[in-house]
């Protein structure tokens, strides 16, 4: 199965991972977090996301979500991209952790697709009739 | 093919936990079962399907049950609407 880590600005990222574990009502052994902060060691980053993609990656592959491109999180993440292997995206939310937590057959690109699509539709005017 | 209109009766309605719950108890089944709200149809075996609905508290949805399955199906997923999801209100 695909594993996943979370490398995002402070701690959006363990908040979507309560979020969804909340859902799910458990927690997701193959999905870790890791918060990047102003003052932080970017070197002991990279060490410690290093070391997550190794835990995570049971042979078929990690997908790293981020939040923003261009900015630092996301800068650090592409020195471990490894084509079809380690793959980052950008601009996480909810309904792409739980489309990607919900696939458990497929293989890492299919997941990043589907991902990209929920993340998509799921942005919405809310119609108060609807 | 059997088909229940189904009310929704717990107050948060089809929120994103009761979805899951949902998906997971579809998802034991073979048959095929569809959830109507409206114009908008989703696979209650898709979580993020389901959540797109946006079916809150006492709207009304038609839900259809297709393949060898369908009847213990029926039973049990109309059950768990009828049990607010397990929430208790």
């Amino acid at each position: 199965m695909v594993g996943y880590l979370l490398v995002t600005h402070g701690e959006i990222g363990s908040s979507l991972a309560d979020c969804v574990y909340h859902i799910f009502n458990k927690k997701i052994s193959r999905l870790d977090c890791i918060s990047i902060n102003p003052t932080d060691d970017i070197d002991k980053k990279k060490i410690a996301i290093s070391q997550k993609i190794k835990k995570n990656n049971s042979g078929d592959g990690v997908i790293i979500f981020t939040d923003i491109i261009g900015a630092t999180p996301c800068n650090i993440l592409k020195d471990f991209i490894i084509k079809n292997k380690v793959e980052v995206l950008t601009g996480v939310n909810a309904a792409m952790l739980i489309k990607a937590l919900s696939s458990k057959n497929k293989d890492l690109n299919n997941i990043i697709q589907d991902c990209i699509e929920a993340a998509e539709e799921n942005i919405l005017q809310i119609d108060p009739n609807d | 093919m059997i088909k229940k209109k189904i009310k929704i009766i717990n107050k948060l309605g089809l929120h994103a936990r009761a979805s899951s719950k949902l998906t997971e108890l579809a998802s034991k089944f073979k048959c095929e079962i569809k959830i109507k709200k409206g114009n908008e149809e989703a696979d209650a075996k898709n979580m993020m399907d389901i959540l797109m609905l946006s079916a809150s508290f006492e709207s009304k949805v038609d839900v259809t049950f297709s393949g060898i399955d369908e009847k213990k199906a029926a039973e049990e997923i109309e059950k768990l609407f009828l049990n607010f999801f397990g929430e208790g209100e």
